[in-house]
């Protein structure tokens, strides 16, 4: 698998998805499905260029004994990222919006490399107290509440 | 139609409002320090406040975005130019001679020809954008079906053609972002496309939260990533001394290069996809071709910072032209502005510049005033700024995210806009990571209705002879032989440095 080209894989989820929203299209009346299926045939084309390519690509580099452009290589801190932020856009509705930002806003502090707690607190503060007053007092939005704040 | 002098009375009167004034002052001095931060972009931090601007009146809205976009650039510059970090990719030309004169003791100097330079070329840029722009709206008028059709295929071609060494993957992006925007209910016969039964989906995907997941959830992911490997990089900033301004000496020598140089970002702005980086790329090598020392280039020659200086901040005006009165933008940074325009209920074109023309001029003169106020402020300011790019990311992260969530949820106030963002985010930085275009996405986001009601309507006004309808109409011909050229012009650039011959 490592061996193997990345843009042989993005061609072929491409492909996938694209296939799959023909597949919708296909059942739906012609008229709102012309321009869709248009669309979307580029883009299976497209899909098949970028596939082809990345084989290419991947037995050139066998041939010559080299290894293949690897683009996620450190994907790991992006993906912690990831997941905080799926996990604190979950908890808002549950925990409401202060609550759960002061706690995503902490960990994602800490995972980035603050050490001071002071300086972790004093940016937990202004972060709240700046949303608060621009977005409840001055522009009067109603943020999710949980079961907390 | 030239411009329109009747207006200006109410013009003036927009301008000289409290709210305005306060968002020009706000956006000059967050735009240079949002720039000063490597990492951060204009595009960003437009796609951040554009929530923000939801409930002001929309030319101080305006005037705050545009006011942004122009300073960013210039912030970007002054860390390029100080500690050899451009805040912006286009201030990477200039870190090339901006440091090396910093370091040989002529960084007040630089400072103040890089001020110079980006006042001039953000002034004659938005001076062109007053005059070509009320004439050039004329045109969308004698535009029909089949024009905005193949408009909007010249704006997705050319922004793929752009797409450097990856065509194919602009073009598909380009495609994705028809894709998604085809999402909702068709807007001819209400039948839902591709909202699998979900009612949030029926008026389409929101653009802004998109956009907002595009643009900053993705920086922050990519900026995680270096995060762990990259070492820690001590700032130094080497003491200031010397003028503040190039003497005349000096100006005789860079004047003709900042003329030229305006030229260019001002044509390079208005190329679809083509923003600052690009222009001041094309401006620096044009300089260096045309001087007369250019082995001093990248040794801290000055007509190489001013080049530089002048046409990434010419582009900004330029941009401005083919969105204000197209509805193409002419880079990521005005895209997003598009969407700005469209939640204040404006419409580009024609009708922009008539029945909304006390909005778009002071707007524009509002982006003049802007230019000016960021000279000013850029040198006062200068030491503070480099103060602020040393802004811890650990503190900039948290910042971000929640800026990014709690203006997806403020554009409708609902939730299901955060997980569209959410969304986003990671299709954006999946997509920065393969060398797809996500401002291609945006703009075709942006496009795609306008392309689909085009191709449909062209179709039933063509009678079954399509083809034959579409070369019967100068201005499609015109728009054909363009699309063909962005297309062709890429791939006949590679045959040619294949077969070695020069271009």
């Amino acid at each position: 698998m490592r061996n193997i080209h990345l843009d042989t894989f993005i061609g072929l989820l491409m492909l996938l998805v694209s296939a799959y929203f023909y597949y919708l299209a296909q059942n739906m009346p012609p008229e709102p499905a012309e321009f869709p299926k248009l669309v979307i045939s580029i883009l299976i084309v497209f899909s098949l260029v970028i596939m082809s390519k990345g084989v290419l690509l991947t037995l050139r580099a066998k041939k010559n004994g080299t290894i293949v452009d690897h683009y996620f290589e450190r994907i790991r801190g992006p993906m912690a990222v990831y997941l905080g932020l799926c996990v604190y856009v979950g908890l808002i509705e549950l925990l409401g919006f202060f609550t759960s930002t002061t706690i995503a806003s902490a960990f994602f502090m800490l995972l980035f490399g603050m050490r001071s707690y002071i300086k972790l607190l004093l940016v937990l503060i202004g972060i709240n107290v700046f949303i608060y007053l621009l977005f409840v007092w001055q522009l009067k939005i109603v943020l999710p509440a949980g079961v907390l704040i | 139609m030239g411009i329109d002098f009747t207006v200006l009375s109410s013009v003036i009167a927009e301008l000289a409002s409290f709210d305005v004034i306060l968002m020009l002052f706000a956006g000059v001095i967050g735009g240079i320090f949002l720039g000063s931060l490597p990492g951060l972009s204009a595009t960003m931090g437009i796609a951040l406040l554009i929530p923000i601007t939801f409930g002001m009146e929309p030319v101080a809205a305006l005037v705050l975005l545009s006011a942004i976009y122009t300073s960013a650039i210039f912030g970007g510059s002054i860390t390029a130019i100080l500690i050899h970090t451009p805040g912006t990719p286009s201030s990477a030309a200039t870190a090339m001679d901006g440091y090396q004169m910093t370091l040989r003791g002529e960084g007040l100097k630089a400072l103040g020809t890089s001020t110079v330079c980006s006042v001039i070329g953000g002034v004659v840029s938005a001076i062109a954008l007053l005059i070509l722009a009320p004439p050039l709206a004329q045109i969308s008028l004698k535009f029909s079906a089949p024009e905005y059709f193949l408009m909007a295929v010249f704006g997705l071609t050319i922004i793929a053609s752009l797409s450097t060494g990856a065509m194919i993957k602009g073009l598909a992006g380009g495609l994705f972002g028809l894709l998604v925007g085809l999402v909702g209910v068709d807007m001819m016969t209400a039948y839902p496309r591709f909202t699998f039964g979900k009612a949030e989906l029926e008026n389409g995907i929101s653009l802004i939260p998109a956009m907002i997941g595009l643009f900053s959830i993705s920086q922050v992911l990519m900026q995680a990533e270096i995060l762990h490997s990259a070492k820690k990089k001590e700032t130094v900033v080497v003491e200031l001394k010397g003028k503040v301004f190039p003497d005349k000496k000096d100006w005789l020598k860079i004047w003709p290069t900042v003329t030229k140089s305006s030229v260019i970002g001002l044509l390079v702005g208005i190329l679809p996809g083509a923003g600052g980086d690009v222009a001041s790329w094309v401006a620096y090598n044009e300089a260096k071709r045309g001087s007369k020392n250019p082995e001093n280039f990248g040794k801290g020659e000055i007509e190489g910072l001013a080049a530089a200086e002048t046409a990434n901040n010419a582009v900004t005006g330029g941009a401005m032209i083919p969105l204000l009165t197209l509805g193409i933008p002419g880079s990521a940074a005005t895209a997003v502005m598009l969407g700005g325009l469209y939640i204040h209920g404006l419409k580009p074109g024609h009708e922009l510049f008539t029945q909304n023309a006390n909005i778009i001029y002071a707007v524009i003169i509002g982006l003049i005033l802007a230019n000016i106020l960021m000279g000013i402020f850029g040198l006062t300011m200068a030491r503070q700024v480099v103060k602020v790019a040393s802004i811890p990311f650990y503190i900039l992260a948290p910042v971000i995210i929640v800026l990014s969530v709690v203006g997806s949820y403020a554009i409708n106030n609902n939730m299901f806009d955060v997980y569209v963002m959410v969304a986003f985010g990671l299709i954006g930085y999946l997509m920065r990571k393969t060398n797809f275009s996500t401002a291609a996405v945006v703009i075709a986001m942006i496009l795609g209705s306008m392309a689909e009601i085009g191709y449909r309507q062209a179709i039933v006004m063509s009678k079954g002879d399509v083809l034959a309808y579409y070369f019967s109409r100068p201005i499609s011909i015109i728009l054909m032989v363009l699309i063909a050229l962005a297309l062709l012009t890429p791939l006949l650039q590679k045959w040619k440095s294949r077969k070695g011959i020069k271009v």
